[in-house]
């Protein structure tokens, strides 16, 4: 059995813990913006961001991974999100700088949620890899 | 020639299409203006006589012209909490009338953009689109959504039943 050779993976920090998306998932980081809210009933999606004339929806995602606890967000990482057609941006805040790394993507191990797709091994800490599909998909369930 | 056309080009108007804007809670809304026949004060409403037969997001009625309609309570169709409405959008299409806090303007809209395919929940239903007014985005409700023709028949049903024992009463004596 061989190592699996390194990936591109962006790392996000939601208050002590770290979770990373795929980099191909990711389209870019931006800077704190308001938040346009109207009623809705869909988890975890909280309003849109207008962003150059294009209306992009926010999906807070930090209550699910790191509970109620989960710190101020400052930061809106913009992920692509898959739908049977198209692809469509959502901005995930969380809450300091994130960062590119390459690792080999490790299979999960134990106990883990069922949108954690594998594990990182970095250097002090291991990062859960998050399936922002699954993620999303199971919250609206 | 070629000038003659950019000129021509440039003073063509966008196509807008006029809405109400209204407000409820800490929102503000949006509706075709086409959809809406008339503007009324919450004093037209009449209140359904029996709680029993009351559908939980409809209080109370309204006539226009001979015609029953039946008043929505925004509030409750999207799930806010009670605020202070003032008017009553009565529909065009459908007998549906909704009670609203306050009317903020007429406006014209120049573009409705689909709702993001991440809204998977009610508000699919209750929005056409979404638009931007002023830098702010601002969702487009979908007239149909706040009464189905089943709301509707449950709704004249129920007032069939409540009427019934007091014909029955007539016919006996």
């Amino acid at each position: 059995m061989t190592a699996a050779s390194p990936e591109s993976f962006v790392l996000f920090p939601l208050g002590r813990k770290r979770f990373a998306l795929p980099a191909e998932r990711v389209a870019e980081l931006a800077r704190p913006d308001i938040v346009h809210t109207f009623p809705s009933n869909t988890r975890m999606v909280i309003g849109v961001l207008l962003r150059r004339g294009i209306v992009i929806p926010v999906c807070d995602v930090a209550q699910t991974l790191v509970g109620k606890d989960a710190p101020p967000r400052k930061f809106y990482l913009i992920a692509k999100r898959k739908f049977q057609k198209h692809e469509e941006n959502a901005a995930i805040p969380v809450s300091g700088d994130c960062e590119l790394t390459n690792s080999p993507l490790l299979p999960p191990t134990g106990k883990l949620a069922a949108y954690v797709c594998g594990l990182l091994s970095l250097q002090n800490e291991i990062v859960e890899v998050i399936d922002l599909e699954k993620l999303m998909t199971e919250e609206a369930q | 020639m070629r000038l003659a056309r950019q000129n021509r080009l440039k003073h063509r108007s966008p196509q807008t299409h006029p809405v109400i804007l209204f407000v409820v809670g800490d929102h503000t809304f949006a509706i075709s203006a086409a959809a809406v026949i008339e503007i009324q004060a919450l004093q037209e409403m009449q209140p359904l006589v029996s709680q029993g037969f009351r559908y939980s997001k409809v209080h109370h009625t309204i006539t226009r012209d001979g015609r029953r309609y039946w008043v929505v309570d925004a509030n409750i169709h999207f799930a806010m909490m009670p605020t202070q409405s003032t008017r009553v959008l009565m529909l065009a299409e459908t007998p549906v009338a909704i009670k609203v806090d306050a009317i903020v303007r007429m406006a014209e809209m120049s573009k409705m953009l689909p709702l993001p395919d991440s809204f998977t929940g009610d508000e699919r239903n209750w929005y056409l689109g979404l638009t931007l007014m002023n830098g702010t985005v601002v969702p487009v409700v979908n007239p149909a959504s706040f009464l189905s023709h089943l709301d509707m028949n449950a709704l004249e049903a129920s007032a069939l039943v409540h009427v019934r024992p007091a014909a029955s009463i007539g016919v006996m004596a």
